[in-house]
């Protein structure tokens, strides 16, 4: 993205879904993070934040699509593989 | 004493008990009549040996006589783990627990005195078509005909308030057992991620939160009208 208010906006979105996170609020941070993901579909750690949010929510079909993608997007993304194989697991 | 085992058959189910008690720090004597699986698993497992559990000299030999409890896993022939489940018991094995296929099996065996009889596909079956079904149902026990503990997601409903504003007892016939949380934390790279806790025995002044699972015991009706909440 070179677009600079694009990105400032987009890392505002992140900061925001991550407090929410970080307090429980996954549905609230799942709200961000679609928003986030609208603006740039190629970031692997909104991709994170937004399957973490979702597995918060007890969504976890969407959880496994998005971290699913974050392993597309960086092959080598730890905390991704490893929700995904205890979802599959579960 | 540490308690001794013994798996006979080393199919999946068989060599997973196996090495799960293996890794786990107990002495497992396991068993299989073809070389291969013994093979397969030697590294894994000290005391795998190539034996024919139908003939009761070869358990003998092999000491099956000192195992407290011997896990009968034989996918294919039911006449072999009958023989065998019978043998057994004659050497004296405290409990006998055995793997079967089917209701007549299951029945066959409990006559011959099998301890315990086990039918994992049946009980994985109807886990599966219980999580399908609905899938915020993560975990499904049937106790009896008509009792059941779930896992069930926490409803929309039930956020933010207290076990104790429930009432699911009074209202729904039901126990919440276990509170099994998603708990957000931030990770040693600075990354926020979550952890799951488990609360056992909740009290009435535990607050239900988002991501939360309950795990619930009561009546199978009972349990119904609770997922419809």
């Amino acid at each position: 993205m070179n677009d600079n208010p694009r990105q400032e906006r987009f890392k505002e979105l992140l900061e925001k879904a991550e407090f929410y996170i970080l307090n429980q609020k996954y549905s609230e941070a799942v709200k961000i993070l679609k928003q986030a993901i609208a603006t740039d579909d190629e970031s692997p750690h909104a991709h994170y934040l937004y399957a973490l949010a979702l597995e918060g929510s007890n969504e976890q079909e969407k959880a496994k699509q998005h971290f699913r993608r974050v392993l597309e997007l960086d092959p080598e993304h730890a905390e991704a593989k490893t929700h995904l194989d205890r979802l599959i697991g579960e | 004493m540490p308690k001794i085992f013994a798996v006979i058959g080393l199919g999946t189910f068989g060599s997973a008990v196996a090495l799960e008690l293996a890794r786990r720090g107990y002495e497992v004597f396991a068993c299989d009549r073809d070389p291969d699986k013994i093979e397969e698993l030697g590294s894994e497992l000290a005391n795998a040996v190539e034996l024919d559990a139908t003939d009761e000299k070869s358990l003998q030999d092999a000491g099956l006589d000192e195992v407290d409890t011997a896990l009968v896993s034989f996918g294919d022939s039911i006449a072999d783990s009958l023989l065998v489940t019978m043998l057994l018991k004659g050497l004296g094995v405290k409990e006998v627990v055995v793997k079967v296929a089917d209701e007549r099996h299951a029945r066959l065996v409990k006559r011959i005195g099998a301890d315990r009889v086990i039918f994992p596909e049946r009980d994985m079956a109807i886990r599966l078509v219980e999580n399908i079904l609905s899938p915020d149902i993560f975990d499904f026990i049937e106790l009896s005909e008509e009792y059941s503990l779930v896992e069930i997601a926490a409803r929309k409903k039930m956020l933010g308030r207290k076990l104790a504003d429930l009432h699911l007892r009074k209202r729904f016939g039901v126990n919440v057992i276990a509170i099994r949380s998603k708990v957000p934390v931030v990770n040693k790279k600075g990354v926020p991620d979550i952890e799951e806790k488990i609360n056992i025995a909740p009290g009435a002044e535990d607050e239900i939160r988002e991501g939360d699972t309950l795990v619930i015991l009561g009546r199978d009706q009972d349990i119904e009208r609770v997922k419809k909440l």
